[in-house]
This record gives C-alpha cells, sequence and structure tokens, in this order.
C-alpha cells in the first residue's frame, strides 16, 4: 500500500513543500515574533519535535528527513539559474568538513543557548538555505548533503541502524544492466547525486533516500527494503563511493563525535553538570562560556580521539588505524541510543507546546483570541525506563557489532581484540544511565 | 505433569502482580452529589510522580460521571525533608490545583493526573470535584515514603544488558560445543 505513494512522482516534493512552508514559518516568527522561545515557533519546532521526530523516524523506517529536505528543495529551483557545473574540490572529499562543523554546532548550542534565541535558530536556518544554493549552485551532485551538511551527516550516521534502505531487488537484473541510469540517469530522471551506484551499494552511509534511483531505473529494481538493523556493518566490503569502512578515518571521527556528542549534550542539561558549571565560574571569576567550552572540547575531541587511540593500540596496535576505524563504527547504534533516550524525553515532555504558540499567532492575525499557555505534559511514569530500554538496545547492538567484527583482526582471541571497545561502550552506557537518572533542565517549555 | 504444576503456580502468582487499572484504592467518599473513589499508583506512596486516577459515580444510580471537573493538589508535609528531584524529568513540581482528565486513563471512566510528590512524610492529597453547582472537595491523608533510588526502580532494565550479554555467552558456548 505504501509502495505507490512512495513511487508517486511528487510524494518527494511534497514532503519537501511542507517542509519549506514550516521552515518560512520558524524563520519569520524567528525574526518577527516574541523573543521568548517556548512562545515562539523557532524556539519550539525546531528543537523539540523537528529532532524527536528525525530519530523516531531513523529508528522506525530511515533517512526520513533528508528525503523531505526543505534546503535541497530550493537548491533543485536554484540550479535552474545557477550553474552547478564544477567540480567539489578534491582536497575537500571527506567528512572532515562535515566533522569540525559538528563539533562547532554542538559547541555553539551550549555556550550561545541557540534553544533559547528564536533570531538565532531563524538565522541559522536562512544560513542553511543560503549554504545549500551556495554549495550546489557552484559544484555538481550533491557536494551540500555529501561532504558539508552536519544534519545529513547526523542522519547517516545514525540511519547505519535503521531498518530500512534503498537497495536493488535482484542483483541478477543489475548484472545484465548497460545502462546504469541508476547513477547516470537518463532523459527524464536524474541519477544519485551522492554517487552511490545502486548494485555495489551497501547500507544507508551518504543515502538521503531522494529515491531519485528508484526512479531512474528503467527494470523498477530498486526499492526500498526491509532488513536486520546495522546489518550493513557486520562485513566491511568495498561499498560504492564510500569504499570500506576500515580505511575511512573521517567516517570514524563522525561516528565518535556524534557518539560522544549525544551524551554530552544530554549531559549539558542535567543539574550536577549546571551547578559545576556555575562552581566554575565562581570560582575562576569566568564567564559561562569559559567551562562550556572547555567541557565540550574536552568531551567531543580530546576524549574520543583518545578512547579510540588507546582502544585500538590495547585491541590490534599492528593495525591500529585500521581497528579505530573500523570499530569506531560500531559505536554508532549506543550514540543512537542516547540521541533517542534524549530527543524522545524532551518530545513527551513537551508534546503540546506548538499548540499555544500556533494559537498565538492566531491571535496575532486576529483570527482567535489569547492562547492558553498552559499545556498538558504527555510526560508518563515510565518514561525513564523507556530512555532505559533505548540505551540498553543501543549498547548491545554495539557489542553485538564489536563480536561480529572483532575477527577480522586475526592473531589475537576475539576477547581480546574485543574488550577494549566493549568496555568502552559499556562506561558510555553507565555515562548515560547517570544522565537519564538526573534533573534535566527542560529547553523550549513554559512551565506551569 | 511438572509442565501443569508450573503452569498452575505461575497462574496462582499472577494475582501478586494484578493491579486495577489506576492503582489502588486510598479514598473513597459518598456525598449527596457524587460518590468519588480516589486510585494511586504505586501504593505505599513513594516520594515521586504518583498516578492518581478518580472514579467519580452518581449516588443513585451508581452510573460513572463522566463529565465532572476533577482537579487533585498535594500538599506537602508541615515539615518536608529534601525536596524529591524528578529522574531527567521536567515534570511540573510547583503546586497547585491540576485538571484530572480521561485522556490520560486507559480506563476511560477514570480522570487520571500524574501529582510530583515532592517529599516523604505525612501530607494530604486534595480532591476537588465539580459539576454543574455541585461541588465537592476533601482531603486524603497519605503517608509518602522516601523516593526509590533509580536503581531498585529500574533495575529490570539495568540488568537486561548483562542477562543478554550472559545469554548470548551461553548461546555461542553451546554452538561451539555442538555445532550441529
Amino acid at each position: 500500500m505504501i509502495g505507490p505513494i512512495v513511487r508517486w512522482k511528487y510524494f518527494r516534493r511534497s514532503l519537501q513543500i511542507l517542509m519549506l512552508v514550516l521552515a518560512v514559518a520558524i524563520i519569520l516568527d524567528g525574526f518577527l515574533g516574541p523573543k521568548v522561545s517556548p512562545m515562539n515557533l523557532a524556539g519550539v519546532l525546531p528543537w523539540t519535535h523537528w529532532r524527536a521526530f528525525t530519530v523516531v523516524a531513523l529508528l522506525g523506517f530511515g533517512n526520513f528527513f533528508c528525503m523531505a529536505c526543505p534546503f535541497t528543495f530550493v537548491r533543485d529551483l536554484g540550479r535552474r539559474i545557477l550553474p552547478g557545473n564544477r567540480e567539489w574540490p578534491r582536497a575537500l572529499r571527506s567528512k572532515w568538513l562535515s566533522v569540525a562543523l559538528i563539533v562547532l554546532y554542538l559547541w555553539a548550542y551550549e555556550a550561545f543557548d541557540l534553544w533559547d534565541k528564536p533570531w538565532v535558530t531563524a538565522a541559522i536556518i536562512l544560513a542553511y538555505f543560503l549554504g545549500a544554493l551556495a554549495v550546489d549552485g557552484v559544484f555538481r551532485g550533491a557536494s551540500f548533503c555529501k561532504y558539508v551538511c552536519p544534519i545529513g551527516q547526523f542522519h547517516f550516521i545514525q540511519s547505519l541502524a535503521s531498518p530500512f534502505e534503498v537497495k536493488v531487488r535482484r542483483p541478477d537484473v543489475c548484472a545484465s544492466c548497460r545502462t546504469y541510469d541508476c547513477i547516470k540517469g537518463n532523459a527524464s530522471q536524474r541519477g544519485c547525486e551522492l554517487k552511490l551506484f545502486q548494485p555495489r551499494k551497501s547500507g544507508n552511509m551518504d543515502c538521503t533516500f531522494c529515491l531519485d534511483c528508484v526512479s531512474a531505473c528503467p527494470h523498477d529494481n530498486v526499492g526500498i527494503i526491509a532488513g536486520a538493523p546495522a546489518r550493513d556493518l557486520f562485513r566491511d566490503l568495498p561499498r560504492s563511493s564510500i569504499g570500506r569502512y576500515a580505511r575511512r578515518l573521517d567516517i570514524a571521527a563522525l561516528v565518535l563525535v556524534l557518539t560522544f556528542g549525544a551524551f554530552a549534550n544530554a549531559a549539558g542539561m542535567v543539574t550536577p553538570v549546571l551547578d559545576l558549571f556555575a562552581k566554575i565560574e565562581a570560582r575562576f571569576s569566568v564567564p559561562d562560556i569559559v567551562p562550556v567550552t572547555l567541557s565540550l572540547l574536552l568531551s567531543l575531541v580530546v576524549l574520543p580521539a583518545l578512547c579510540a587511540w588507546a582502544c585500538a593500540a590495547l585491541s590490534a596496535p599492528a593495525r591500529l588505524r585500521e581497528n579505530l576505524s573500523r570499530f569506531s563504527i560500531a559505536l554508532a547504534p549506543l550514540g543512537f541510543g542516547m540521541w533517542l533516550a534524549h530527543f524522545t524525553f524532551h518530545f513527551f515532555t513537551a508534546a503540546f507546546t506548538p499548540l499555544p504558540v500556533f494559537g498565538r499567532i492566531a491571535h496575532d492575525f486576529g483570527l482567535s483570541g489569547q492562547p492558553e499557555w498552559k499545556v498538558p505534559s504527555l510526560a508518563f511514569y515510565n518514561l525513564p525506563g523507556l530512555e532505559l530500554l533505548f540505551l540498553d538496545a543501543g549498547l548491545l547492538l554495539t557489542l553485538y557489532l564489536v563480536w561480529r567484527i572483532a575477527p577480522e583482526f586475526p592473531g589475537r582471541s576475539r576477547l581480546r581484540v574485543l574488550l577494549p571497545w566493549a568496555i568502552l561502550a559499556m562506561l558510555l552506557y553507565a555515562a548515560g544511565v547517570w544522565i537519564i537518572f538526573q534533573p534535566m533542565e527542560m529547553r523550549g517549555t513554559l512551565m506551569s | 505433569m511438572k509442565r501443569i504444576a508450573f503452569m498452575l503456580a505461575a497462574i496462582a502468582a499472577l494475582p501478586v502482580f494484578a493491579h486495577a487499572d489506576g492503582g489502588i484504592v486510598i479514598a473513597r467518599k459518598e456525598t449527596k452529589d457524587f460518590i468519588t473513589t480516589v486510585f494511586a499508583s504505586p501504593v505505599p506512596l513513594h516520594a515521586g510522580p504518583a498516578d492518581i486516577g478518580i472514579l467519580v459515580q452518581d449516588p443513585q444510580t451508581k452510573e460513572p460521571i463522566l463529565d465532572a471537573a476533577v482537579d487533585v493538589t498535594w500538599t506537602p508535609p508541615a515539615q518536608p525533608k529534601a525536596e524529591w528531584l524528578p529522574p531527567c524529568c521536567s515534570m511540573k513540581t510547583g503546586g497547585g490545583w491540576q485538571r484530572a482528565t480521561q485522556a490520560y486513563s486507559k480506563n476511560k471512566l477514570l480522570s487520571s493526573v500524574f501529582i510530583p510528590i515532592k517529599a516523604e512524610g505525612s501530607s494530604q492529597l486534595s480532591v476537588r470535584v465539580s459539576r454543574g453547582d455541585a461541588t465537592e472537595e476533601f482531603d486524603v491523608p497519605v503517608e509518602v515514603l522516601p523516593p526509590v533510588s533509580p536503581a531498585h526502580a529500574y533495575w529490570p532494565l539495568l540488568a537486561f544488558p548483562p542477562v543478554a550479554i550472559g545469554l548470548f555467552a551461553l548461546n555461542r558456548r553451546i554452538v561451539r560445543r555442538d555445532p550441529a
């Protein structure tokens, strides 16, 4: 039943237009609306609801929000006049730029309280539109998605544990294909802009679920296919446009930053950590940006690098770089579990907060009276239990991956190879449990 | 025979875990306008979130009244101990009346609300039922125990990974021993 809807020519465009309308509303309200974030669309929708829907969609379906991306819609419109014909610089054909942007974003989020400044949120979204337009207006393909977009990289990494994947139905059909429309495109449909050649594509890395390949395939041999989560990570075969994970230190860095970032981002909202920051500020008479910056530098850069290096050195010192790159990928499900726990918590506690904001906008236009700001919460007694369940699932999948990957490093016992990484995963899990049981600051929510 | 005995024992043990939807009755009040029954979960009450459910009935017909406005508030002990902080949670910890609604009840005959019980000791819940001109308000004394530690409250979920790892290790050992 879903198949024909997904294959419908305007399915993706409809989603993108819907998201574009929401993005425009958020930008306008962010610039023109109240400066109090819980009363503004820019303070509510992007930080609470969009992030929660994103991770839930990744858990239950796949990279749905890249499919519905409004930035690429505007980019496609812009390309009608912009050339978009240059090659992306060879030196930047990796994830390092994205890694730097993600670190910058996670730091700015805490340091400048982005969730609490609607106009800054609006400016970021606007900058995103302009960035996508500028990059892809100059360079061909989906260079912005593949090499720049931090949101896209977040989706790519978390979708490694998603149950659906865009892939070929019958490999024998591809073996006899001579036109390669899925990557080259044809007269009526462009091919994959992220250079993923379907017969050699494996997993969700770099796949935006744009479904261009599905539309382009003349044999109707590409579709959204279900499978076991993270199955692609069990083996390290050469993947189209990505190669082997064991040789991609940049992707390992991306996973490490996003995994440690999941814990750092949640920890930055719990009372004991905020109290610690306050004590440091008072003790050393420094502004609040100092402890925030130092803690994020430690938790996003220094700690991930040191931990990964130490684990690889203990696991397989003779193949340190390869071991580090390969095993780091296994941490992705654990990070995803923490993001899920964090974002679903915010969603359940603040589920109805957009209602009075829409009411306020209707009031601004003279369509209704003053909204009722006091809204019920969907927080339930066992919400921490649900969060723990996500974390448990993430840990177990990570440990299973570590166990599957270990034989790729022969010469040592399997246990000896996997143990350092398993211990790192369990330490992160313990940190996650501690965070879940702390009182958490509510952001973007008016509490009665 | 052993299997049947095990099943019977399991069935006999089930009532230990059985709770009515909405918890256990902690108060019942009959007036000329309403019969009000207050349920609480968990019982005994611990500092922390408490699920309070209220069944309002017509005293003449005993039929449930579904359109009554039901509000609940909690008054702390006179000398409260350290305030309970919600675990990673932003439940409304401020005082005041909170509306109980059928939207939060699995059993749609009850009106329910989560009340953050912020401190242990002798305290009281107050319930107010209104319908048309009739309003009834009464207090329910409650003895609140100290908050349950997270490890105690969520031990099954904390035990899940080690148990799963243990079972997996056992499975691998069996497979290694007997590959067939």
